[in-house]
């Protein structure tokens, strides 16, 4: 299906639709608008515990759905490319920190052509740790940390959070090796109706992903052979 | 951790983890304690774009520190590939044991 670029206007009243991969389930929104639906589908105050927890450590009620939301929008900016830059730039200042966290991690899936000063600012100088890691992981996903380790290696003198600090690393360990187009590809492509599909007494969703040592899996693989325990980490921050 | 996931092999099931990052944190670790990929004695699956932690119905429920990361769960999928136990975390360390898994496991035909 071929995209066609529109360009994204910042007034509402003047902004046009974007075409993305989605089926049209979903209305289609711009990339503004889906940045602006994602206060409303999400209670950024309904983690428990409340903090502060030790470990800090906090999850989404079990019936919560404004996830969801949060993973389509992001889709859909990383379908929309380059034409979803300008209000990805715009909500990266946003008042409120989801959405500058939201911005700064879709920024990354944007492949090369990302706003490399705007997310190094961000990346130094937001208030708010979340957005100075997506922004770090960002520079990193678009191959850009390799031309910035002087700057990334500075920030890691001054960084007082111990996560940022271990993703100022990673970025530095990748160099620029940029997150695959295939990765990308994945995201953009992949039919958002699946989301949450997988049910008890239900088949389970296939899929394929490459493991640490380079191999590829498949979990039909098993089919007929072995039961799969499937384990979903948060991973090690 | 060996001895556990010998425990599920004797009992005919594979076990299969699905991180919702890039390989960039666990390389590092496994470098930092002297270790290669090669050495993690199960498949470690990167899910990038956490398409199946979406999938799955994780992606995005947990705020780990500072970021934003999956809902820890583990599903037992019998041999005909369907879906015969869910457990999905509700805190911090909200996770079946060994021997639940071992029980429900040889529940399955």
């Amino acid at each position: 299906m071929a995209r066609l670029p529109f360009l994204a206007s910042l007034t509402a009243a003047a902004t046009l639709t974007v075409s993305c991969f989605a089926e049209a389930a979903e209305p289609r929104r711009s990339p503004a608008e889906w940045l602006a639906q994602i206060g409303r589908q999400w209670d950024e105050a309904a983690w428990a515990p409340k903090p502060p927890a030790r470990p800090a450590a906090y999850l989404r009620p079990l019936d919560d759905v404004g996830w969801q939301s949060r993973w389509r929008a992001r889709q859909a900016l990383a379908a929309a490319g380059s034409d979803a830059s300008e209000a990805l730039l715009k909500a990266l200042r946003a008042p409120d920190a989801p959405t500058r966290i939201l911005a700064a991690e879709s920024l990354g899936y944007l492949g090369a052509k990302i706003p490399r000063d705007a997310l190094l600012d961000a990346a130094t100088q937001d208030a708010d740790a979340a957005v100075r890691l997506y922004a770090i992981d960002s520079l990193g996903m678009s191959g850009q940390a390799g031309s910035l380790a002087a700057e990334l290696e500075n920030l890691a003198k001054t960084e007082k959070n111990r996560d940022v600090k271990l993703h100022l690393g990673y970025a530095l360990d990748r160099k620029g090796e940029r997150l695959s187009a295939d990765a990308i590809r994945k995201l953009v492509k992949w039919n958002a109706d699946q989301i949450d599909s997988a049910k008890l007494n239900q088949p389970a969703p296939d899929f394929e992903l490459a493991s640490l040592d380079g191999k590829t899996l498949r979990l039909s693989q098993f089919r007929g052979q072995k039961a799969v325990v499937l384990v979903f980490i948060y991973g090690d921050t | 951790m060996r001895d556990k996931i010998a425990d599920l092999e004797a009992a005919g099931a594979q076990l299969l983890v699905v991180d919702p990052h890039e390989s960039w944190a666990a390389k590092r670790l496994l470098k930092e304690v002297g270790l290669r990929a090669d050495d993690v004695n199960y498949p470690l699956l990167n899910d990038p774009g956490q398409i199946v932690s979406a999938a799955y119905g994780v992606a995005f429920q947990m705020r780990i520190h500072t970021e934003l990361s999956n809902r820890p769960a583990t599903f037992l999928i019998d041999r005909a590939g369907v879906i015969r136990y869910v457990r999905r975390a509700t805190s911090f360390a909200d996770r079946p044991s060994p021997g639940e898994i071992l029980a429900e496991l040889k529940k399955l035909d």
